[in-house]
C-alpha cells in the first residue's frame, strides 16, 4: 500500500513543508541533556565517580591533572499517532479510515525524517495494535506495513480504555496524534484530560464524512448502528433530521472549544478532501502552528 | 345483510395486493451509520411520537383495508335496512269525506300516503288499498313510483262504509311470508275494531281528522199510505253526533219548493223524528236539509223520490189468499180477480200465482210460488234451506223490508234461462246463494218472481208482507221514464246508520293509532353507497394526511 510511490509523495511533501517552515503536527521542540550526548563540549576537572571512559589521558599527560570530558546531546524525542480503527471509521466516501492512515503515515514519515522515535497505536474499543517506536528510517517500512495491514474493525469506540492503556504502556512523553472521528459513546474528553494528565501533548485530528451532517435521512427506515450492530426501526421526519443536525453541530462546536480552551492543535478534516491538501496540512504547511486551524474545506 | 350486487364483493380481493404491497413496503431500508447516539438523543427527546411510531404501519393497512371494504360495500351497493314490503289501506268511507281537515280526510290522507311512497327507497315495494264500500286493490306490490302514487290520486270518496278491516285481511294476505312487512291503515278510525287494529303488530293505524261533531239527516223516508194513495207519509230522522244536544234548522223542500221550516232539537248522541203527511198525487222529489253544516256536509241533506199516486190495475191468476188480502189492502191497487192474466198492455200488473204460461207475457209481473217452468226460467228441486241469508238492500223490492231470517217454506230452485240471467237480479238468497226472490228487467216488462208459494210461513202473516207487495207492484209497475228520483236509493249517512259505528259520526276514538300530523315519514336518505364512498373518502384522505403527504416534501 505505502510503495515506493506514496513514500516519494512524503518525500515531496516533507520537502516542501519544510521549505515553508512548517511544522508537523507531531513537531515538538528538542530538548538538550547536560551531561549526555555524545558531542563533547569542553573539559573539567575530574570528580570521583566520573566515568573512567570520559577521562582525557592524553591532557592529562601534558598537564599532569586529571580532567574529565564534559558531552551535551538532544534528548531521544517520542512521538505517538493513535488511529481509530473503529467500524465508524469504515464510512465515509473515500473512507474515513483511508484517509487517517495516510494522515498516520506521513505523520510517522515526517518524525522518522527528523530522528524522533515514534510509534503507531491502532485502536477501537480498547488498543487493536501497536508499533514502534521506530526512530531509524530503516524501520519505516515495517511501520508502513502495520499500517498497511490495518483495518477497521472491533466494536465501538472507547478512546478512555484506549489512553488508559496507552498512559500505562508508553512512559516516554511526547505528542500524541489522535485521528478519530470522535463517535465515542463515553466522549473523547476523558482520554485527552488523561493524556495531558500524564505529560503528553495530544492533538487531534477529527476525520469526518461531511454526509454525516446531512444524511439525507427520511422516512421509514431501520438505523443500524455500524459500531455497535443495533438496529432500530425509526420513521424520520424533517424535525428528526433538522434535530439530528443541530445535534451534531452541538457536537462539533464543543469539540472546537473544548481544543482551544486546553491547547490542544485541531484540525477538522472532511475524508473528501483532496489527499494532498490534506497531508501538507498535517505537515504544517497551511496550517498556524499556535493556534487551533480553521476547518479544512 | 342483503346486497343489490352481491358478485361486486368479489372486489373484496383486493385486498390480498394490499396486503401484500404493506408487507413490501413495511420492509425498511436498512440506513447504516457511523454512530447512532445523536439519532438515540433524537428519538429520546420525542418518545411518544416514536412510540406511536410502533403502530402506525398496522394502523395504515388498517384504514387501507377499511377503505377497499367500503368501497367494496359500495360496490355491492347494500340494502340497509332490507327491503320492506308496505301495504297502504286508504279509507275513503264516507266519512272520510268529512273536511274538519282541510281539504278532506280523504285529501290528507292521500297526502300522507304520497309521503309514505315518497319515503320507499327503490328496493322497498308497496301496495294500495282502498278501503270504502268495498275493498279495492288500487295497485299490487311493486315498486313503480308512479304507479302507486297514480293510485294513490285515483282513490275515490264513497259513500259507503268503512272496511278497513277487510282490508287489512286482504292486506295480510298479500304480505303472508314476506320478510318486513307492514301495513299503514290511513283512516279517520271511525269504524269499530279500530282500537284492535291499532294494537296490532304488522298495523300503523294513522288517524286523520279531528273530533268534529256532527248533525245528519239519517232517515227520509216517505211511502203513500195504503188507506188514501194520495196522501204520503213523510218520516225525517235527524241523528246528533255530538255529546251536547244540538241547537239546528230543518228545511223541507218538495220539488225544491220550500214545504216546512222548524227549529230542532238534537239530543246529544241521539235522534229526532219527526213524520209529516204530504198531500201529493203525483210524484216528485222531497229533500230534508239540516243546518248549520257540519264537518260533513254530505250528510246534511238527504232525498227521496215520492212514487206517484194513483191505483194500478192488478190481474190476479191463481189462488193465494195471503197475496190477495195483501193487494187488497193496498189502496192503490185496483185488483182484478179474472180467470186469466193481463196481456200487458197498459199499466195492468199481471200477478200468477203457482201456474205460469210457457211464454210469460210482455207487461209488468209477479210471479209467486211457480210450479213450472217458463221461457226465463226452469224450475228446479225443492229446496231444504228456505231461509233468507242475505237480501239486497239496494233494491227498493226490498230496502225497506228486512227479510234476513225470514223462513219461506215451498221455495224451489229458479234456474234462470241464458237470456234472462244477465237481466236477472238477486234480491234475496238462501246460505247455498239460491235465489228465493228475483228480479228481472226484461223489455217486455219488469217481473219478479217469488220462488216461494208464500202460503206458509210467517211472512205472509207479518205487517211487511202488504208492504212487500206493494213495493213489488210499484216497482214492476213502474217504467224509467216516470221513476222517482232517489226512490229506493240509500243516500250517505243511512245505510250503516244503526250499525255500531254509524259513518256521520265524525268523533274518532281518541289515542287511537297515531295522528296524520305527527306520523313522520323518513325519507329514502341518502344511499348506502354514498354513504360508504364518502367515509372511504375521509379515511383515504386521513390516512394520506397521515402517512403519505411527507413524500410530497
Amino acid at each position: 500500500m505505502f510503495d515506493e510511490r506514496v513514500l516519494r509523495r512524503f518525500r515531496h511533501l516533507s520537502l516542501v513543508a519544510r521549505r515553508l517552515g512548517a511544522r508537523s503536527l507531531l513537531f515538538a521542540p528538542p530538548a538538550k541533556l547536560p551531561g549526555g550526548g555524545t558531542e563533547p563540549t569542553g573539559l573539567r576537572d575530574y570528580a570521583p565517580g566520573d566515568d573512567y571512559r570520559h577521562v582525557d589521558w592524553t591532557l592529562c599527560a601534558r598537564r599532569d591533572e586529571l580532567l574529565t570530558r564534559v558531552f551535551e546531546g538532544d534528548e531521544d524525542r517520542h512521538a505517538y499517532v493513535l488511529l481509530d480503527c473503529s467500524p465508524s471509521m469504515a464510512l465515509g466516501s473515500p473512507p474515513k479510515f483511508q484517509l487517517a492512515r495516510q494522515i498516520a503515515a506521513v505523520l510517522a514519515y515526517a518524525a522518522v525524517g527528523r530522528r524522533d522515535r515514534v510509534g503507531l497505536v491502532a485502536f477501537a474499543d480498547g488498543m487493536a495494535g501497536m508499533a514502534g517506536p521506530v526512530r531509524h528510517p530503516g524501520r519505516l517500512p515495517a511501520l508502513l506495513r502495520f499500517l498497511g495491514e490495518l483495518q477497521p474493525g472491533g466494536q465501538r469506540t472507547d478512546l478512555m480504555r484506549t489512553a488508559e492503556a496507552f498512559v500505562r504502556r508508553y512512559q516516554r512523553h511526547g505528542p500524541v496524534a489522535v485521528l478519530s472521528d470522535l463517535y465515542a459513546p463515553d466522549g473523547f474528553r476523558g482520554a485527552m484530560d488523561l493524556l495531558r494528565y500524564h505529560g503528553y501533548e495530544p492533538r487531534l485530528v477529527e476525520v469526518y464524512d461531511p454526509r454525516e451532517e446531512r444524511p439525507g435521512l427520511l422516512g421509514d427506515l431501520e438505523l443500524v448502528d455500524v459500531e455497535s450492530g443495533a438496529a432500530r426501526r425509526v420513521t424520520v421526519t424533517q424535525r428528526a433530521a433538522d434535530r439530528y443536525a443541530e445535534l451534531l453541530g452541538e457536537f462539533r462546536r464543543s469539540a472546537r472549544d473544548y481544543c482551544a480552551k486546553h491547547a490542544i492543535r485541531h484540525l477538522r478534516i472532511a475524508c473528501d478532501t483532496p489527499e494532498d491538501d490534506v497531508l501538507l496540512a498535517v505537515l504544517g504547511g497551511r496550517i498556524p502552528l499556535s493556534c487551533s486551524p480553521p476547518e479544512v474545506p | 345483510m342483503t346486497f343489490t350486487n352481491p358478485l361486486a364483493l368479489l372486489w373484496g380481493l383486493l385486498a390480498v395486493p394490499v396486503v401484500l404491497l404493506y408487507w413490501r413496503r413495511i420492509r425498511l431500508r436498512r440506513e447504516t451509520v457511523a454512530t447512532g447516539m445523536f439519532w438515540e438523543r433524537v428519538f429520546a427527546e420525542d418518545r411518544a411520537r416514536q412510540s406511536w411510531q410502533r403502530w402506525r404501519h398496522g394502523v395504515s393497512l388498517a384504514v387501507q383495508l377499511a377503505v377497499l371494504l367500503l368501497l367494496v360495500l359500495a360496490l355491492a351497493e347494500p340494502l340497509i335496512p332490507p327491503p320492506r314490503q308496505t301495504v297502504i289501506v286508504l279509507d275513503n268511507s264516507a266519512s272520510m269525506s268529512a273536511a274538519d281537515v282541510a281539504p278532506s280526510r280523504l285529501a290528507r290522507a292521500k297526502e300522507a300516503a304520497a309521503q309514505i311512497v315518497g319515503g320507499l327507497r327503490e328496493c322497498d315495494r308497496a301496495a294500495v288499498l282502498a278501503a270504502g264500500d268495498a275493498v279495492g286493490v288500487g295497485c299490487g306490490l311493486s315498486a313503480n313510483r308512479e304507479l302507486l302514487l297514480a293510485a294513490i290520486e285515483q282513490v275515490p270518496a264513497t259513500q259507503g262504509a268503512s272496511r278497513v278491516e277487510d282490508a287489512v285481511r286482504v292486506a295480510r294476505t298479500m304480505l303472508a311470508g314476506t320478510p318486513r312487512a307492514r301495513i299503514i291503515v290511513l283512516s279517520d278510525g271511525g269504524f269499530s275494531g279500530a282500537e284492535t287494529l291499532a294494537e296490532a303488530d304488522d298495523v300503523e293505524l294513522v288517524r286523520v281528522g279531528t273530533a268534529a261533531d256532527n248533525l245528519a239527516v239519517s232517515r227520509l223516508v216517505a211511502r203513500r199510505s195504503l188507506a188514501e194513495p194520495a196522501k204520503c207519509e213523510v218520516l225525517a230522522e235527524v241523528t246528533g253526533f255530538a255529546a251536547r244536544p244540538v241547537e239546528a234548522q230543518l228545511d223541507v223542500r218538495y220539488d225544491d219548493r220550500p214545504l216546512d221550516s222548524r227549529a230542532i232539537r238534537v239530543p246529544g248522541d241521539g235522534r229526532w223524528q219527526q213524520v209529516f203527511e204530504l198531500s201529493t198525487p203525483g210524484g216528485g222529489r222531497l229533500a230534508a236539509r239540516v243546518g248549520p253544516k257540519g264537518a260533513y256536509p254530505a250528510d246534511n241533506e238527504k232525498a227521496v223520490g215520492i212514487p206517484r199516486g194513483g191505483v194500478r190495475r192488478v190481474m190476479l191468476g191463481g189462488e193465494n189468499s195471503f197475496v190477495e188480502a195483501a193487494l187488497r189492502a193496498n189502496a192503490g191497487v185496483e185488483l182484478s180477480a179474472a180467470g186469466g192474466p193481463a196481456d200487458g198492455k197498459g199499466d195492468s200488473v199481471a200477478v200468477f200465482v203457482g201456474q205460469v204460461p210457457e211464454r210469460l207475457p210482455d207487461g209488468p209481473t209477479i210471479v209467486v210460488g211457480p210450479l213450472g217452468p217458463c221461457d226465463l226460467w226452469k224450475l228446479g228441486e225443492p229446496l231444504s234451506d228456505a231461509v233468507v241469508a242475505g237480501q239486497d238492500w239496494q233494491s227498493p223490492v226490498t230496502a225497506e223490508v228486512a227479510l234476513v231470517g225470514t223462513a219461506l217454506p215451498g221455495a224451489r230452485s229458479v234456474e234462470l234461462s241464458d237470456d234472462a240471467r244477465p237481466l236477472a237480479r238477486s234480491l234475496a238468497w238462501n246460505t247455498e246463494q239460491a235465489p228465493l226472490i228475483v228480479a228481472i228487467e226484461r223489455p217486455g216488462g219488469r217481473v219478479v218472481v217469488f220462488a216461494s208459494p208464500l202460503d206458509s210461513g210467517l211472512l205472509p202473516l207479518s205487517s211487511a208482507f202488504p208492504v212487500l207487495m206493494a213495493k213489488a207492484v210499484d216497482w214492476v209497475a213502474d217504467t224509467d221514464d216516470d221513476k222517482p228520483v232517489g226512490s229506493g236509493a240509500i243516500e250517505a249517512g243511512e245505510a250503516r246508520l244503526f250499525d255500531e259505528r254509524p259513518e256521520g259520526d265524525l268523533r274518532m276514538p281518541g289515542d287511537v293509532g297515531v295522528d296524520v300530523e305527527q306520523f313522520s315519514v323518513s325519507g329514502p336518505g341518502v344511499p348506502p353507497w354514498l354513504v360508504l364512498v364518502l367515509l372511504a373518502a375521509v379515511l383515504f384522505a386521513a390516512e394520506w394526511c397521515l402517512y403519505q403527504r411527507r413524500w410530497l416534501t
